[in-house]
């Protein structure tokens, strides 16, 4: 009887050793490990997030959107890969995604594309700089 | 004549004080906590800086949910127990270079400077004053700076458990690749 008991105790420990050792070196989630939950332009997500800040929180922080837009700019260094979308706003709004891995391929300008990423929030500008939305640990949609 | 004079050159003077404005949207903030049980440090690489030469004034805004940990766990009980970055989504800072007129950004050199203002962690607002360096060089200027934060002065909360891992005090390292903001 005192052997199963120690037998138990042991394997317990052991599957929460191994559960705690999992959680604690889990790999960061990127967007293609998440359900999509909106398919949207990065005009109309910007007119959201300028209309109604709080409500467009609410609505889609942290959530994976797939969004679509023109490429305005791009950085690719050592920092990782960052692609700058326009929103073709008044107020020269963009929405910028930071790609969950460097990106080898160097994209085309002012063509149209479509990521997925995390929705981060939104940054409001002044009235020289218009806002941004950023969504980040991004992977390029197929 | 002497009113159309004086008009080009109020417009000029107006231009001239827009072009005075820098930015990016590529600025880095960092944190690093050090204790005799561990290091914690995050990055967040996509961080606004707004500088204005003419007025001094200085803004810096970050999302929360963009500080990258090196453990993931590490990085959701950040936002989810410390920061509560669904209530508190972003970390500013708004404030002002006191002796701007001694930095001449249209001359390569370094620069430092006394920066104050007010930076707004978890929804509490708390004023500091740094030392930054500025850097000009060939149209770019480069803004540095360090300083600590008290997790208490922001009302962040660290469990009696986890006391010994992270430091009450933290320090925040800011740097910034600024450019001139053409509309």
């Amino acid at each position: 009887m005192l052997k199963k008991i120690v037998l138990f105790l042991v394997i317990g420990l052991a599957v929460g050793l191994a559960i705690g050792l999992y959680l604690y070196n889990k790999p960061h989630d990127t967007a293609a490990d998440i359900e999509i939950f909106e398919e949207i332009s990065a005009h109309d997500l910007y007119a959201k997030f300028s209309m109604d800040q709080k409500n467009a929180l609410a609505t889609y922080l942290n959530k994976n959107l797939l969004v679509t837009g023109n490429l305005e700019s791009f950085v690719q260094d050592s920092s990782g890969t960052k692609w700058t979308l326009s929103t073709q706003s008044d107020d020269l709004g963009v929405v910028t995604v930071t790609f969950a891995e460097p990106l080898n391929q160097k994209p085309t300008l002012n063509q149209s594309v479509k990521v997925q990423g995390l929705c981060a929030g939104f940054l409001e500008g002044d009235e020289l700089l218009g806002g941004e939305i950023q969504l980040n640990q991004a992977v390029v949609a197929q | 004549m002497k009113k159309i004079i004086l008009s080009i050159a109020l417009l000029a003077s107006v231009s001239a004080t827009q072009a005075q404005k820098y930015f990016t949207r590529n600025g880095h903030l960092g944190f690093f906590s050090k204790t005799n049980m561990e290091d914690i440090k995050a990055n967040n690489e996509s961080v606004t800086y707004i500088v204005d030469w003419t007025s001094g004034e200085i803004q810096i805004s970050a999302l929360q949910t963009n500080f990258k940990f090196e453990k993931a766990l590490m990085q959701e009980h950040y936002n989810e127990n410390y920061v509560e970055s669904t209530k508190f989504p972003k970390a500013t800072f708004k404030g002002k270079i006191e002796n701007v007129n001694a930095i001449n950004i249209k001359k390569d050199g370094t620069y430092t400077a006394n920066v104050s203002g007010s930076l707004e962690i978890h929804g509490v607002s708390k004023n500091y004053t740094t030392k930054a360096t500025f850097k000009v060089s060939g149209g770019h200027v480069v803004a540095e700076t360090k300083f600590n934060v008290k997790c208490a002065d922001h009302n962040i909360k660290i469990e009696a458990n986890l006391k010994n891992n992270i430091s009450e005090s933290i320090e925040i390292t800011a740097k910034a690749d600024l450019t001139e903001l053409k509309k």
